[in-house]
C-alpha cells in the first residue's frame, strides 16, 4: 500500500509538468502581450520595455519556461499583470471561498444522492425512482447556467426570495443557498445514477442471494452486503466530481459574482493575465491530481482485493 | 412391440414465434427497440425541425440576425405586449434592438454545426489512432496512453477554456467569427477519449477466434482492420458519437456563456444569453429565450443517446 | 415416518415482458428425515428455481409461487410470514449456491461470512462464533483454518471457496440441505473431492439433502432417489438403482445416453439430445418432451400425460410418458440394445 501510494504520488510529477508546459506553450502562443489590451491607454515605450523585461518577457522561450518552472517549484508564481500584486496573494485571497463553494456542494450532492439513489434501487419503479430518475436527467442534461438562471429568476427576481449577487463573508446562509445547490446539482444527478445502477447490480449478486438464504433481515443484507459492495464504484466517481465543481465553479461564480478563484481565473483569461492564468490551472491540475489519487487509495480501503495486487 | 422413428409431423407448434424472438440482427433488434421507444421518437421529432429550422434559416428568419434597431430595443414577446401587430418582432427584441426569434434560428444553424463537424472529426482521428494502438500496441499505444493520461487528468471544459482563451486572437480564432477555433478545440479535446474507447474493444477482440480465422485465411492488416475489427467496434462507437453530440453543444453554449466562444455579433444560444445577462432583472425574455433553446436540444440530444445506447447495448438496460 | 418436507404442486411462474415463464409447473414430491434426493434435468427444466421456492427466494418481482404448498415439518412455508421464513432459512435449510466465486461476498471476511448464521439463529456472541468458524472450516477440509479467518474470498481457490459455502450451509446443523449444482463450476477432481465431502457429512450429520445437477452421472453415488425434471414438471421419479437399471422415460434415456462411459466402444458414439428445451412462455400443448422426442405418436402431441406408476418396475417408479405407461408402445423397449434410435427429425 505505501509503495503503491509512493508510485502513485511520483506518476504525478510527469502529470504536473506536462500541464505546465502545455499552458505555457499556448499562453505564449497568443498573440498580443499583455499591456497593449487598452488602445487608448497605450503605455510608453520606455516602461513597456522594463516591464517586459521584468517578466522576463525578452528571453527565449525555452529558457523562459525553465525559468518559471524553477520559481513555481518554489510556489513562486511572480506578480499579476493586471493588478500590482503577487499571484500568490491573489490566489490566496480567493481559494477559501472556492473551496467552501465546492466542498459545500461536494457534501450536498453526496447528502442527496446517496439516499436517492439506494431508495431507488430498493424501490424500482416507485415514486421516488422516478423522481430521481427525473432529477438525474436534468440534472446532467440541462446545462447548470441555464438552471442557474432559471433559479436567479424565480427565487431572485421574481419571488425576491435569495440575493444572488456575491458571497459575503461565508456566514450568510441565504447568500450560499443558490451557488452551492446549483454547483451540487449536476455531480448529485451523476452520483444519484451511479449509485442507483451499482445498487442494483449489487442486489442481483448470488453473494446477496446467499446473505438472504441465512436468514439475515433485509436490512442487514442491504446493508453489510449490498451497500459496501455498491459504494465502490460510487466512490471512484468523486474523482470526476471534483473536476466537475472546479468547471462548475467557473460557471457559478461568474453568474453570481462570486469573488473566488473560478472567476479570477475566467476575468484572467479575459484580460491575458498569464502569471494568474497558469498558477490557476497548475493548482486545478493539481487539485485533480490529488482528487484521483485519493480516489484510487479510498478504493483500496473499501475493496479487499484491490491490496493483493498493488 | 417394434419402436417407432419419429415423423416430421407435430415439430411445428411453438417453433415459430420462438425462434422470431430470437433470430433478429444485432440492427434490426435496435431499430426495433428505437421504434418502440416513445422518448427516442419524441427526441427524434424534435432534432428534425431544429435541424430544418436551421437549414432553412435564411428563409425562415423574418430579419437578419444582427440587424440593429436601437429604437425599438428591448421589445416584450408577443404575449407580453398588448399592442402587438405582425409587423413587430414575434419574440421581442433584445437591448440593441436584434429580432430575438431570427437570431434564435440562426443559432441553431451553430448549434448543429457545434454538435456534428467536431464530432466527425473525433470519429475519425479517434477511431483511426485507437484502431492503430489497439491492434498494433507497442510504442504507439504506449504514446497514445500517455497523452490519455495528461488528458484525462484535465476536465474537458477546463482545456477547452485554456485552448480557446490562448487562441483565440489569432488568425484562426478569427475565422467565422470563432467557429473553427471551436471545432478544433472540440476535436482536440475528444478524440481521445474515442481513441480509448475503441483501443480497449480492439484489445478485447483482437485475440477472438474470427480473427485468428481471418488471419489464418491470409487476410491483410488492414483488411483484419476495417472488415473485422471496425464492425464490431461500431456499436460502442454510435453510443459515443450519440453523446459527442450534446457535449460538444453544451461546450459552445457555456463557452459562449463565458463570453470566450464563439465571437459576438454571430448569434448563438449561449451568446444570446451572455449578452442578455446584463439587462436580465428586468427584462429576461432575451436569456430565458434561448435558455430555453438549449435545454430542449440537449434533452432531446441526450434522449436520442440513451435510446441507442439502449436499443444497442441490451446489457446496459436498466430494467 | 412422518415427511420432512413435502411440496405438493408447486408453480413458480417469472411475469416478465415476453409473456409468464411456467417455471415450476405442478411439481410434487415428498422428501423423509435423512433422506437424499437428485433433482436431474438440463439447464432451464425448472430444478434450481424448485430449489430457492423451497426456501421462498425466488426473486419478486418478476418471480411469484402462484400455487401449491410446501410442508416443511408440517408447516406450509407458504403461508409464513417474513421472520418465520427468516427463522428457517440457514438454521433448519440451508443452501449451497453453484458458483463459489460469485456466492460468497467479496468485501467480507471469511470468519464474518460463516458466523452471521450463527450469531443470528444460534444466538452465539463473537467469541464463541469464532470458535465455531473455526471447527466448521475444520470439518470442511479448509487446512490451518485459524490463520485464515481473517483472509476474503479471492484469497482463497473455488474449491475451497465451496469448501466455506459448505462450512456455511452446515453451521447451525440444518434438517435439510440444498445443493444446487455445488461441483459445476469447479475442476474435475475437486468435483469429486467435493461431492464425497459433501456425502459424507450428510450422512454423519443424518442431513437430509437434495442435490441438484444437469449431471446424472453426479448423482449415481450420491442420492437415494433421483427425480427428473424436464419442461418444469417432473417426468421421472424413482429409486437411484431402479432408475439406473430400469429408466422408463424417453428424456432420462436420453440423458443417459449422453453419459460418456468408458466402455464405451468407438463406434457407439456419445448421443446428445437433438433440439433444446421447450419454451415455457408457450409450452408444447401435449408432452413437454414430444418436440424432440424420438418415440413419440400424435398422441404425445396432444395430450399431456399424467406422473403414473410405470408397469414391469418397483412400486415407486413413475414416469410420465404415453409411451411406458400400462399398454404403451415403449413399455418393453431397451434403450440400451434400441437401434431405430437417432432418426433425424427433419424440420
Amino acid at each position: 500500500m505505501v509503495n503503491y501510494t509512493i508510485r502513485r504520488v511520483l506518476l504525478m510529477v510527469p502529470t504536473l509538468f506536462f500541464v505546465a508546459l502545455i499552458t505555457f506553450s499556448l499562453a505564449h502562443a497568443a498573440p498580443g502581450g499583455p499591456f497593449d489590451k487598452d488602445e487608448n491607454k497605450k503605455l510608453p515605450q520606455q516602461i513597456e520595455d522594463n516591464l517586459t523585461r521584468y517578466y522576463g518577457l525578452d528571453e527565449p522561450l525555452p529558457q523562459q519556461f525553465l525559468l518559471y518552472l524553477g520559481k513555481a517549484v518554489q510556489l513562486d508564481f511572480g506578480k499579476s499583470i493586471q493588478r500590482n500584486r503577487s499571484v500568490n496573494e491573489i490566489i490566496a485571497q480567493g481559494l477559501p471561498v472556492t473551496a467552501q463553494l465546492g466542498i459545500q456542494a461536494l457534501l450536498l450532492a453526496l447528502l442527496i444522492a446517496l439516499p436517492l439513489g439506494i431508495v431507488s434501487a430498493l424501490k424500482q419503479n416507485s415514486g421516488v425512482d422516478y423522481g430521481s430518475l427525473f432529477l438525474a436527467t436534468i440534472g446532467t442534461t440541462i446545462p447548470s447556467f441555464v438552471i442557474a438562471i432559471l433559479f436567479i429568476y424565480i427565487f431572485g427576481v421574481w419571488l425576491r426570495l435569495l440575493p444572488f449577487v456575491g458571497w459575503g463573508d461565508g456566514l450568510d446562509f441565504r447568500r450560499m443557498i443558490m451557488p452551492t445547490v446549483i454547483l451540487a446539482l449536476p455531480g448529485a444527478a451523476f452520483l444519484t445514477r451511479i449509485t442507483r445502477a451499482s445498487m442494483l447490480e449489487a442486489l442481483g449478486q448470488d453473494y446477496v442471494r446467499t446473505a438472504r438464504s441465512k436468514g439475515l433481515a433485509e436490512g442487514t443484507v442491504i446493508i453489510r452486503h449490498a451497500l459496501k459492495n455498491a459504494l465502490i464504484p460510487v466512490a471512484t466517481i468523486v474523482g470526476p466530481a471534483t473536476a466537475g465543481l472546479i468547471t462548475g465553479s467557473f460557471i457559478i461564480e461568474t453568474l453570481f459574482s462570486i469573488p473566488g478563484i473560478g472567476r479570477l481565473y475566467i476575468i484572467s483569461i479575459n484580460a491575458r493575465d498569464y502569471p494568474i492564468i497558469m498558477a490557476t490551472t497548475l493548482l486545478y491540475a493539481f487539485l485533480i491530481v490529488i482528487a484521483n489519487l485519493s480516489v484510487d487509495l479510498v478504493y483500496g480501503a473499501l475493496d479487499p482485493r484491490i491490496k493483493v495486487e498493488a | 412391440m417394434a419402436t417407432l422413428a419419429a415423423t416430421a409431423s407435430g415439430r411445428h407448434h411453438a417453433d415459430a414465434p420462438e425462434l422470431a424472438r430470437k433470430q433478429r440482427s444485432l440492427w434490426g433488434d435496435a431499430v426495433y427497440r428505437l421504434k418502440r421507444n416513445r422518448a427516442v421518437m419524441a427526441a427524434l421529432a424534435v432534432v428534425l425541425v431544429v435541424a430544418v429550422l436551421a437549414t432553412l434559416a435564411p428563409l425562415i428568419a423574418p430579419y437578419d440576425p444582427i440587424r440593429q434597431d436601437t429604437p425599438n430595443s428591448l421589445m416584450e414577446p408577443f404575449w407580453g405586449n398588448p399592442k402587438f401587430t405582425l409587423a413587430q418582432y414575434p419574440l421581442g427584441s433584445d437591448q440593441l434592438g436584434r429580432d430575438i426569434l431570427s437570431r434564435l434560428i440562426w443559432s441553431a444553424r451553430i448549434s448543429l454545426l457545434i454538435g456534428f463537424v467536431p464530432v466527425t472529426l473525433v470519429f475519425l482521428v479517434g477511431a483511426t489512432v485507437g484502431m492503430a494502438a489497439g491492434f498494433y500496441g507497442r510504442w504507439v499505444d504506449n504514446c497514445l496512453m500517455r497523452i490519455v493520461d495528461i488528458i484525462y487528468a484535465f476536465p474537458d471544459l477546463l482545456f477547452l477554456i485554456i485552448i480557446m482563451a490562448t487562441l483565440r486572437g489569432t488568425f484562426l480564432g478569427n475565422l467565422l467569427g470563432g467557429l473553427v477555433l471551436m471545432f478544433g478545440a472540440i476535436a482536440v479535446v475528444g478524440w481521445v477519449g474515442m481513441a480509448r474507447l475503441v483501443r480497449g474493444q480492439v484489445l478485447s477482440l483482437r485475440e477472438k477466434e474470427f480473427v485468428e480465422a481471418a488471419r489464418a485465411t491470409g487476410a491483410t492488416d488492414g483488411r483484419i482492420m476495417f472488415r473485422h475489427l471496425f464492425p464490431n467496434t461500431l456499436a460502442p462507437i454510435i453510443v459515443s458519437v450519440a453523446f459527442g453530440v450534446p457535449g460538444a453543444i453544451l461546450a459552445e453554449a457555456t463557452l459562449s456563456f463565458l463570453g470566450i466562444g464563439i465571437k459576438p455579433p454571430t448569434p448563438t444560444w449561449g451568446v444570446m444569453i451572455n449578452e442578455g445577462f446584463v439587462v436580465f432583472s428586468t427584462t429576461p425574455w432575451p436569456v430565458l429565450l434561448p435558455a430555453f433553446c438549449i435545454s430542449l436540444v440537449m434533452l432531446a440530444f441526450t434522449f436520442l443517446g440513451d435510446g441507442l445506447r439502449d436499443a444497442l447495448d441490451p446489457r446496459q438496460r436498466t430494467k | 415416518m412422518p415427511e420432512l418436507l413435502e411440496v405438493r404442486d408447486l408453480h413458480t411462474q417469472f411475469f416478465t415482458r415476453d409473456g409468464i415463464v411456467r417455471a415450476v409447473d405442478g411439481v410434487s414430491f415428498t422428501l423423509a428425515a435423512g433422506e437424499t434426493l437428485g433433482i436431474v434435468g438440463e439447464s432451464g427444466c425448472g430444478k434450481s428455481v424448485t430449489a430457492l421456492s423451497l426456501m421462498r427466494l425466488i426473486p419478486q418481482p418478476p418471480g411469484k409461487i402462484t400455487q401449491g404448498e410446501i410442508l416443511f415439518d408440517g408447516r406450509d412455508v407458504l403461508k409464513m410470514d417474513d421472520d418465520e421464513v427468516r427463522g428457517i432459512r440457514g438454521n433448519a435449510i440451508a443452501m449451497i449456491f453453484q458458483d463459489p466465486m460469485t456466492s460468497l461476498n467479496p468485501v467480507l471476511t471469511i470468519s464474518r461470512q460463516v458466523s452471521e448464521a450463527l450469531e443470528l439463529h444460534l444466538k452465539m456472541d463473537r467469541n464463541e462464533s469464532r470458535k465455531r468458524t473455526i471447527e466448521l472450516l475444520e470439518l470442511v477440509g479448509i487446512p490451518s483454518a485459524k490463520s485464515r479467518l481473517d483472509d476474503y474470498p479471492h484469497q482463497f481457490s473455488g474449491g475451497m471457496r465451496q469448501r466455506v459455502m459448505i462450512a456455511m450451509a452446515l453451521s447451525c446443523n440444518p434438517k435439510l440441505i440444498l445443493a444446487d449444482e455445488p461441483t459445476t463450476a469447479l475442476d474435475v477432481t475437486i468435483q469429486a473431492q467435493i461431492l464425497d465431502l459433501l456425502k459424507n457429512l450428510a450422512r454423519e450429520f443424518r442431513t437430509a439433502f437434495i442435490l441438484i445437477t444437469h449431471d446424472l452421472g453426479v448423482v449415481a453415488g450420491m442420492t437415494q432417489r433421483i427425480h427428473v425434471m424436464y419442461g418444469g414438471h417432473i417426468v421421472e421419479k424413482a429409486d437411484t438403482n431402479e432408475l439406473f437399471a430400469n429408466p422408463k422415460h424417453p428424456y432420462t434415456w436420453g440423458l443417459l445416453r449422453s453419459i460418456p462411459r468408458l466402455d464405451q466402444t468407438r463406434r457407439e458414439k456419445l448421443r446428445p439430445i437433438e433440439g433444446l428445451p421447450p419454451d415455457l412462455i408457450a409450452p408444447p400443448p401435449g408432452c413437454r418432451f414430444a418436440p424432440r422426442c424420438q418415440y413419440k405418436r400424435d398422441i404425445c402431441d396432444e395430450k399431456p400425460p399424467e406422473l403414473v406408476a410405470v408397469p414391469n418396475a418397483k412400486a415407486d417408479h413413475e414416469s410420465r410418458c404415453w409411451g411406458t405407461q400400462t399398454g404403451g408402445w415403449l413399455t418393453t423397449t431397451d434403450w440400451r440394445t434400441d437401434t431405430t434410435v437417432f432418426t433425424k427429425v427433419e424440420a
